[in-house]
């Protein structure tokens, strides 16, 4: 949690730290009615998901086959369409399976092969063996599914509503939609959570106070994270089971949250703008988690093309000879890798790998292993304390190479490292910086300080700014993946508050602009670069 | 060999209402574009995966929505059908038709979801020569999301080619491919080895 919390922090600036006031008072949230039975809304799931996710439950065989393929790699959606309209995709006529032509009897005009009117039990045989209601085998991509007397019953009752009025997503219904967001209301970090919540709720109200989105109310649920990855998974599984949000929006990721995200991929839960210190985004990545900015291995890449970028004027004995010193943590791997791979790309040595030590005695021999390797750059991602450990080693020999490492990871807030040191130390981030931050109508809010975490606040804001753009682009029958789909169309989409964000089908991070700060005079704050701020070369 | 449009069409069976058809084909001229398979091998599509083999092709896409997924899964039946000829004599192609989207560990998810095993391949190419082998094999649609459920078999070394249009059942398509393989296909002229660039 320590952890956690320091690198936190790395997200306020100083320049915007004020006395935190008293909280905003929010009206209760109205509750969000389901227009669905639950039998009908597992139906749902069923039929648009192939069970309840987890892909056991629910098996599909196609005739001729043995093998059972999870039934959430082949569900009903994909041919027979969202709102049971049949496709005639491709020369492929897949019927419509609204219960009016369910029930009414049917005459191909292909080949005058008659069908009775289906009833329950006639639908339940078509499901599960193939057949349609007058005994015919069902066309061969028909799959035959496996599923429980209960699922059957569910996935019944719910084809009886299929695209009717009351057919709607988890959390829809005719006048609300219902948001989630896991936050550390209480804990370590529940500042950072209640900021975020302030937010959230008054970009909301403003939505709402202008008529809501289609007629629509937006009813954000906040559910207390505390801050850890158990808490995190135990507060979006009531925000998904319990109050059934139609998505996440801002929801606090801390390291760790693997569980979590998993949980929301296999529900199909739209999970906009995460508050992530370093999104760890899968390879392919979930396809409902929409970040908002790159993570470490990113911006560890952008810090080596800074350094080759920069050679001569940073680095006076050629070539660079680079050492990467990190712990042990996901986030820190996440960061050694990018800098590994991208020292590939530049084809640039790196000298020396090592763990870093937070023994002073250790420390001397990794800076004595450092200055033996002859590196001229160092990169550290690992802990604060530790980098001020090996920071006043090398002070203490004198030896000064370039330090890179990144602002996420390592707060340079009271730090004080040593001159020798600060001077020629570099930091990125994908945060914008404060100063070009445009809060639109949440400016007083900030103005105010009425919420001090202005990173975080500007995550939040931009991950319900998306929300509101993508719900204005989805219209008014508004479905996950309708959502999911606008946000795959974003492209260079203004916040305000991030950079312009692009997502497509394959890219789950929105923005990819990385900053790299130096270090102020008294070495105690991120600055800008500029010209006259670029440092010596290697003394 | 015969240039030329398709020269006749077999036969067509009609099921639950879905046509299924059948026809013989001149052999294609393979264009021997470099893909990547869902390994991140490069290869040559040719060279590599047709030269010398029965081959069934289809095209898909992994963002696909509709019934991509049904014509993957017949593939799985397939292979399970063929068994251990494939990875042998006969190989299953999925060729993509999104390329800018299907990255090789998209396809490699995708193809893990289905139970690809050895001999079963998920390629892409860059959008020009996707569009280039599309045409060559007669799959090309300007429109990914109306593009025909079709599957491309052919034995290179016999030089048979067929096409089943519409989604056919496991054990049509099993059963078309072992022909096409064994030889007991219909006769043909078109022996010529397969166009190179």
């Amino acid at each position: 949690m320590h952890v956690c919390q320091s690198r936190a922090s790395a997200f306020l600036l100083p320049c915007f730290i004020v006395t935190l006031l008293a909280l905003v008072e929010w009206e209760p949230a109205w509750a969000w009615i389901d227009p669905l039975t639950p039998q009908e809304r597992q139906g749902h799931r069923i039929y648009h998901r192939g069970g309840s996710g987890t892909g056991r439950d629910i098996t599909a065989r196609l005739a001729d086959s043995s093998i059972a393929l999870p039934a959430s790699t082949i569900h009903c959606t994909n041919c027979h369409g969202s709102r049971g309209q049949g496709t005639d995709e491709g020369g492929l006529r897949v019927p419509s399976l609204t219960w009016s032509s369910l029930t009414s009897a049917h005459t191909s005009a292909l080949t005058g092969t008659h069908r009775a009117p289906y009833d329950d039990s006639s639908l339940a045989r078509a499901i599960l063996e193939g057949r349609d209601a007058s005994g015919h085998l069902l066309h061969t991509g028909m799959p035959r599914f496996q599923m429980s007397t209960e699922h059957l019953a569910s996935l019944i009752a719910y084809v009886k509503q299929l695209g009717g009025e009351s057919d709607m997503d988890a959390g829809v219904n005719p006048t609300s939609l219902a948001l989630g967001t896991a936050l550390p209301l209480t804990g370590p970090l529940s500042e950072i959570g209640q900021d975020v919540q302030t937010t959230l709720h008054a970009y909301m109200d403003h939505i709402n106070q202008q008529g809501g989105i289609y007629g629509r109310k937006l009813d954000l649920v906040v559910e207390d994270s505390q801050g850890s990855p158990q808490g995190t998974v135990a507060a979006t599984r009531r925000l998904i089971e319990t109050h059934q949000v139609f998505a996440l929006v801002g929801s606090f990721e801390p390291t760790g949250s693997a569980t979590t995200n998993q949980l929301i991929a296999q529900e199909g839960i739209p999970a906009l703008g995460p508050l992530s210190i370093s999104p760890h985004v899968m390879t392919p990545p979930h396809t409902s988690i929409f970040y908002v900015l790159p993570g470490f291995e990113e911006q560890a890449r952008a810090l080596v093309n800074f350094l080759v970028s920069h050679t001569r004027e940073l680095v006076a004995e050629q070539p660079l000879r680079i050492g990467l010193v990190f712990s042990a943590s996901e986030l820190d791997a996440d960061a050694l890798a990018g800098a590994r791979a991208q020292a590939i790309q530049h084809n640039v040595q790196i000298v020396v790998e090592q763990r870093g030590e937070s023994q002073q005695n250790a420390t001397r021999t990794l800076v004595e292993t450092l200055m033996a390797h002859r590196c001229n750059a160092v990169f550290y991602f690992g802990s604060k304390a530790e980098l001020h450990i090996l920071a006043s080693e090398m002070d203490q020999k004198a030896y000064a190479p370039v330090m890179l490492s990144l602002l996420g990871m390592v707060d340079p807030l009271g730090l004080q490292l040593p001159r020798r040191i600060s001077e020629r130390m570099f930091f990125a981030t994908s945060s914008r910086l404060p100063s070009t931050i445009d809060f639109g109508v949440l400016e007083p809010l900030v103005q105010t300080g009425k919420v001090r975490h202005v990173g975080f606040v500007s995550l939040a804001y931009t991950a319900a700014s998306m929300l509101v753009e993508a719900l204005k682009r989805s219209g008014r029958h508004i479905t996950r993946s309708e959502l999911i789909q606008s946000l795959e169309h974003f492209h260079e989409y203004q916040t305000g508050t991030a950079p312009p964000l692009t997502f497509s089908p394959t890219k789950r991070v929105g923005a990819h602009e990385t900053f790299i700060l130096g270090l102020s005079q008294d070495g105690t704050q991120p600055i800008p670069l500029s010209q006259q701020r670029m440092p010596r070369g290697q003394p | 060999m015969t240039k030329g449009v398709l020269r006749l069409v077999l036969s067509f069976w009609i099921l639950s209402g879905v046509m299924v058809a059948v026809a013989e084909t001149k052999t294609p001229a393979i264009p021997d574009v470099e893909v990547i398979d869902q390994t991140g091998k490069e290869v040559r599509f040719y060279t590599n995966l047709v030269k010398g083999r029965t081959v069934a092709i289809n095209f898909i896409f992994t963002s696909c929505k509709t019934s991509c997924s049904t014509a993957t899964a017949l593939f799985s039946g397939v292979q399970q059908h063929l068994g251990k000829r494939v990875g042998q004599d006969i190989a299953l192609i999925s060729v993509s038709i999104d390329p800018a989207t299907d990255t090789p560990e998209q396809l490699k998810h995708y193809a893990t979801m289905f139970h690809a095993g050895a001999g079963w391949a998920f390629v892409r190419s860059n959008r020009a020569e996707t569009d280039q082998l599309l045409k060559a094999l007669g799959a090309y649609s300007p429109d990914k999301i109306t593009h025909t459920p079709l599957i491309v078999i052919g034995n290179d070394t016999t030089g048979n080619w067929t096409r089943l249009y519409g989604l056919a059942s496991v054990s049509t398509i099993a059963t078309t491919i072992r022909d096409i393989a064994d030889h007991r296909s219909m006769p043909t002229e078109d022996l010529s080895p397969s166009g190179q660039p």
